[in-house]
C-alpha cells in the first residue's frame, strides 16, 4: 500500500473512531447501560458472598457464574450490534456518501468495527476491578481471572470479525444478525451441535443404502451422548469416523470447553491457550475476507426502500420470449399481494411482515419435510427411537419453531415502520391504537399458520405426549413468559434501531434469573399447601399477567409519543 | 379537478362550525417552547397559508390539528369536533400530508392507495374508481404498478396528495407540499389545491415559498417564535403602507460583494441572494433610505445595474416584516 494511501486510510479510520467516541461519550445510555452492567457483577458478588456461607469455593462460583454471563452477552452485541455495522449504512443509503467522501473499504471496516468492538470491550473492562474480588471469596486464582478475560477478549474478537463480515455480505441488519447468530451457534456449540447433524447424514445414507442391518438402530439419545453409536457406524461409514475426529478437536479449541477449564477447581494451564490463537488467527482471516469482498460485496447498496419479499406486483411482464416466460413462472400473479382485506392492517402485515402466500407455501412445506424426514430418519419401533420420543421431538421442535417465527415477527412489526418512517402515517389513520396493535398481531399470526398446522397434526401422533406436556405447569410458565417476551420485544422495538428480540431475550434472562428465587418460595408454598400443579402456576400468571399489562401500557404510550415525532 | 367518486355530501354535525377553531394553544419540547397562546379561526371552504421562519411553530401546530400530537393547553376543534375527544373522528374527514411523504415504499401505487382506501373505510367496489380518479388527478396513472419506492421523491409527493385525497376529506393540511417538486408540479398543485377549495373543501398549507402563497390563499397566518404575528385575509395584511420595500436587484455580472456594499448602507435591513450572484433582494425602510443614492453607489463601483424594481407580493413585505432573523 502507498504511504498516502496508508496515511489517508489511517485518518479516515482516525476521524470515524473519534467521531464515534465522542458520539458514544456524550449519549446517556451506553453509560447508563454499562452502569447497569456493573451494578449486575456487584449484586452477584453480594450474592455469593451470602453464599459463601454454605459453598465451599464462593469466588470461583461467583467467577464462573460471570464467564457464563460474559459470553451470552458478547452473542447478544454481536447479533444485534456488530454485526450492523455496514448494514445499517447500506439501508440508511449512506455508504455510497462514505465512498464518495473518499473512506477507503480498510478505512470504513477498520473504523466501524474498531469503534462497536472498542464499546463492547468496555464491558469486559468495567468489570474486570469486580472481578478480582472473587479472588478475596476465595476458590479462584488471579490466573485463572486473568486466563478467563483473555479467552473472552480472543472471542469477541472473532465475534466482531464475524459480524463485520456478515454485515459486508448480507443487505439487512435482520439477515447479518440472524446469519451471525447461526454462525456462532455453530462456533460455540462446535461438535454439540454438529455431532447430531453429522448423525442425521449418516443415518440417511444409511436409510438410503438399505445398510440398517449392518449397524445398530438410531440410539434413543443420539443427540446427547452417541460415541458408541458413531463407532459402530464408522465401521461400515469410514467418513464419519473422520469428521467425528474433526469435532472432537474443534471441541478442544471451542469457547465453551476453555471456560469450562477455566471455571474449574485446580485450574493449572497457560493464560493464552491454543483457543485463543485460532479465535484470533480466524478473526484476523475474516476480516481479510471482509476487506476483499467488501468492493463487490456493496456494490448495489440499498437505496432505503424497504424489501418487498417474495410479492409479486400485478402488473404482467411484457417482456417477449423465454425471459418473459421465465420471469411470470417465478413471479406468478398469484403470489401478489391483491386486494386490501377488510382488515387492512392485517393485510399489510400478512404480505410484507411475514412473506405473503409464498412464505406461507414455502413454511407449509419445509416445516412437512421436517416431520417427514424426521420420521424416515429417528422413528424405528425395533430398538430404535420409539413413536413417542419421536412426537415428543416433533411436538418441542414445531413449538420452539412457532416461538422464534413469532419472536421474529414482533421485532419487525413496528421497527420496519419505524425505520421507514410510515409509523406516523400508520398512526394517522381513523383507528384507535390498541386496534392497529391488534391487527398487526393479527396479520402475523397468519403467517404461523403453517407451523401451528402441523403442530396440530403432530399432537395426533402421539396424543398423550401432548397432554403430558400441557400438564406440567413449567409448560405454561414458559408460555407466559414467552408472552411477556413478546410484548417486551414489541415495546424495545419502538425505542432501539435494531437487536430488540436479542436485547428483551437479555433483559428477560436477566429479570428470570433475578426474579426466580422471589417466584419460587411462593410457587413451591402453594404446591404443598394445595398439591395440585394447577395451584403452582398462579403467582407466574399474576406476574406475567401485570407485565403484560404494563407492557401494553408502555407501548401504547410509546406509540403516541413516535406517532407526533413523525 | 376530477370529482372523486363515491363522494358524499350531506349534513354532518358540526358542519356549521369554523373548519379550524384554535384558542389559546401552548405547547413544549422539554425546555423549549413551541407554541404560545395561539388563538386562530378558519373558516370553510378557505384556502389557508401559514408561514413563519424555521422552528416557528408550523408543523407542531398542523400536528395538533392532524391529532398526532396531544394538546397540553388550550382548546382545539377541528371541523367542529374536539381535538383531544373526537380524534378518530377528526381523521376520518382530514387528510394530512406530513413534510417528509412518508409512504409505504415497499406497495405499488395501487396497493398503497387501495390500503388507505380500505383503511378508511371505503367499500372494495369503490376503491378501484376512486384510486383512478386521485392518480389521475396527480398525473401517475401510468405509474399505477410501479413499487413506490421507486418513484423519485417529487412523484413520491404526488403520490402522497393522491393518498390524502382517496377518502374524500373535508380539510386538507399540506405540511411544505410543494419541496421536491418541480416546476410544473408545483403549479399543478396549486391549481389542484384551488380547485379542492373550490370543491368546498378547506385547504391549510404550510410553505416556504410565498410568492405562490400570496397569489394562492385567501387568509394566511404569520407564526414567529410560537406565537401568532398576524392572522388574516391576504387584503388585510400589514405591511402595504409602503415603510418596509423588498426590491428585486438584477446585476449583469455575478457580484458576490453585493451584500457587504449595501447593507451598510442607511435603512438597509438585509440583502439576500436569489439565484445566483446576479439577482437579489433588498429589504429596507423606506422612510430612511435614498434608493438613488444606493444605485449611485452600486454604479459608482462598477457595478452595472440591469434592473432594480420593487416586489409587489405583500406577503414577502409582511413576513419580513413580522417576524425576527434567527430561531429561539
Amino acid at each position: 500500500m502507498p504511504a498516502n494511501t496508508a496515511a489517508a486510510a489511517t485518518a479516515a479510520t482516525a476521524a470515524m473512531f473519534t467521531r464515534a467516541l465522542r458520539s458514544d461519550s456524550r449519549r446517556l445510555r451506553p453509560h447508563l447501560f454499562r452502569m447497569m452492567f456493573a451494578g449486575l457483577i456487584l449484586g452477584s458478588l453480594v450474592v455469593a458472598h451470602v453464599e459463601s456461607l454454605s459453598l465451599g469455593a464462593p469466588g470461583l462460583f461467583f467467577f464462573s457464574n460471570i464467564l457464563w454471563l460474559n459470553l451470552v452477552l458478547i452473542v447478544l452485541a454481536a447479533v444485534s450490534f456488530l454485526s450492523t455495522a455496514i448494514t445499517e449504512e447500506k439501508e440508511e443509503g449512506t455508504l455510497g456518501l462514505l465512498m464518495m467522501a473518499g473512506v477507503s473499504p480498510l478505512a470504513m471496516l477498520l473504523g466501524k468495527s474498531s469503534t462497536r468492538l472498542f464499546s463492547t470491550s468496555l464491558l469486559l473492562v468495567v468489570q474486570f476491578p469486580f472481578a478480582l474480588m472473587a479472588i478475596v471469596l476465595g476458590g479462584v486464582t488471579f490466573t485463572q481471572i486473568a486466563a478467563g478475560y483473555i479467552a473472552l477478549a480472543a472471542f469477541l474478537a472473532l465475534s466482531a470479525n464475524i459480524g463485520l463480515l456478515t454485515s459486508v455480505i448480507c443487505r439487512r441488519s435482520g439477515n447479518a444478525g440472524g446469519v451471525t447468530l447461526m454462525v456462532l451457534i455453530v462456533a460455540l456449540g462446535g461438535g454439540y451441535v454438529l455431532r447430531p447433524v453429522v448423525a442425521l447424514l449418516a443415518v440417511a445414507e444409511v436409510r438410503l443404502l438399505g445398510l440398517e442391518r449392518q449397524v445398530s438402530t438410531v440410539p434413543q439419545g443420539w443427540y446427547r451422548d452417541s460415541s458408541a453409536w458413531f463407532d459402530d457406524v464408522s465401521s461400515t461409514l469410514p467418513w464419519v469416523s473422520v469428521v467425528a475426529g474433526w469435532l472432537d478437536d474443534y471441541d478442544q479449541l471451542s469457547m465453551v470447553t476453555r471456560l469450562e477449564q477455566i471455571g474449574g477447581s485446580g485450574f493449572s494451564e497457560s493464560l493464552i491457550s491454543r483457543g485463543v490463537v485460532w479465535d484470533l488467527v480466524v478473526s484476523m482471516v475474516l476480516f481479510g475476507i471482509a476487506w476483499w469482498v467488501f468492493v463487490p460485496a456493496t456494490r448495489n447498496a440499498l437505496s432505503g426502500v424497504p424489501p418487498r419479499g417474495p410479492v409479486t406486483t400485478s402488473s404482467v411482464s411484457s417482456r417477449r420470449g423465454w425471459l418473459g416466460w421465465l420471469r411470470r413462472l417465478l413471479r406468478p400473479r398469484w403470489l401478489a399481494a391483491g386486494r386490501t382485506w377488510r382488515m387492512a392492517i392485517s393485510w399489510k402485515e400478512f404480505h410484507f411482515t411475514t412473506g405473503g402466500v409464498a412464505w406461507l407455501l414455502l413454511k407449509t412445506v419445509a416445516y412437512g419435510v421436517f416431520l417427514g424426514i424426521s420420521g424416515w430418519l429417528l422413528f424405528d419401533p425395533v430398538g430404535g427411537m420409539p413413536l413417542r420420543a419421536w412426537a415428543r421431538m416433533v411436538l418441542l421442535g414445531l413449538l420452539c419453531f412457532v416461538g422464534i417465527e413469532g419472536g421474529v415477527y414482533a421485532s419487525r412489526v413496528f421497527h420496519d415502520e419505524r425505520k421507514y418512517r410510515t409509523l406516523g402515517v400508520t398512526l394517522g389513520f381513523p383507528i384507535p391504537a390498541w386496534r392497529i396493535v391488534l391487527e398487526k398481531l393479527a396479520g402475523c399470526g397468519l403467517g404461523l399458520l403453517p407451523a401451528l398446522g402441523w403442530l396440530l397434526i403432530g399432537i395426533q401422533i402421539d396424543e398423550l405426549v401432548f397432554w403430558d406436556l400441557m400438564a406440567d405447569y413449567r409448560t405454561w410458565i414458559a408460555g407466559l413468559v414467552y408472552l411477556v417476551l413478546v410484548h417486551l420485544v414489541l415495546l424495545l422495538s419502538l425505542y432501539v434501531r435494531w437487536g430488540a428480540l436479542p436485547l428483551a431475550l437479555a433483559m428477560l434472562v436477566i429479570v428470570v434469573g433475578c426474579g426466580y428465587p422471589l417466584m419460587w418460595l411462593p410457587t413451591v408454598a402453594l404446591g404443598v399447601v394445595t398439591e395440585s400443579d394447577e395451584a403452582m402456576v398462579m403467582p407466574s400468571i399474576y406476574a406475567c399477567s401485570v407485565a403484560v399489562a404494563v407492557l401494553l401500557g408502555l407501548i401504547v404510550l410509546r406509540l403516541k409519543v413516535v406517532a407526533s415525532e413523525s | 379537478m376530477t370529482k372523486l367518486a363515491g363522494d358524499v355530501v350531506g349534513d354532518v354535525p358540526g358542519d356549521v362550525a369554523p373548519a379550524v377553531s384554535v384558542e389559546g394553544l401552548s405547547h413544549s419540547y422539554s425546555e423549549r417552547r413551541a407554541l404560545r397562546s395561539v388563538d386562530l379561526e378558519i373558516p370553510r371552504g378557505r384556502l389557508h397559508g401559514l408561514v413563519g421562519p424555521n422552528g416557528a411553530g408550523k408543523s407542531t401546530l398542523l400536528k395538533i390539528l392532524a391529532t398526532l400530537l396531544e394538546t397540553q393547553s388550550g382548546l382545539v376543534n377541528v371541523l367542529g369536533m374536539s381535538v383531544t375527544e373526537d380524534a378518530l373522528s377528526i381523521r376520518r374527514r382530514l387528510g394530512y400530508l406530513p413534510e417528509d411523504p412518508a409512504a409505504y415504499r415497499q406497495m405499488t401505487c395501487f396497493e398503497m392507495l387501495d390500503f388507505c382506501g380500505a383503511v378508511h373505510g371505503r367499500p372494495l367496489e369503490q376503491r378501484e374508481v376512486v384510486i383512478a380518479a386521485a392518480l389521475e388527478t396527480v398525473g401517475l396513472s401510468d405509474r399505477r404498478d410501479q413499487v413506490v419506492g421507486t418513484l423519485s421523491r417529487g412523484l413520491q409527493r404526488r403520490l402522497g396528495v393522491a393518498r390524502v385525497l382517496i377518502h374524500d376529506p373535508d380539510l386538507l393540511i399540506f405540511d411544505e407540499p410543494a419541496a421536491g417538486l418541480d416546476p410544473r408540479a408545483r403549479i399543478e398543485l396549486m391549481e389542484l389545491m384551488r380547485d379542492l377549495c373550490g370543491l368546498g373543501k378547506t385547504v391549510v398549507i404550510s410553505s416556504h415559498i410565498l410568492a405562490e402563497l400570496g397569489e394562492l390563499c385567501d387568509s394566511v397566518t404569520v407564526l414567529d417564535r410560537g406565537r401568532v404575528r398576524f392572522h388574516g385575509t391576504i387584503d388585510e395584511l400589514p405591511g402595504g403602507d409602503g415603510e418596509l420595500g423588498c426590491y428585486e436587484l438584477r446585476l449583469l455580472h455575478d457580484e458576490e460583494a453585493i451584500g457587504e456594499i449595501v447593507s451598510v448602507l442607511d435603512g438597509v435591513l438585509d440583502v439576500v441572494p436569489l439565484e445566483s450572484g446576479r439577482a437579489w433582494r433588498v429589504v429596507c425602510r423606506s422612510s430612511e433610505t435614498d434608493i438613488a443614492s444606493l444605485l449611485k453607489t452600486l454604479v459608482e463601483r462598477g457595478i452595472i445595474v440591469v434592473s432594480f424594481v420593487r416586489e409587489q407580493n405583500r406577503l414577502n413585505e409582511a413576513f419580513l416584516s413580522l417576524t425576527t432573523r434567527g430561531v429561539e
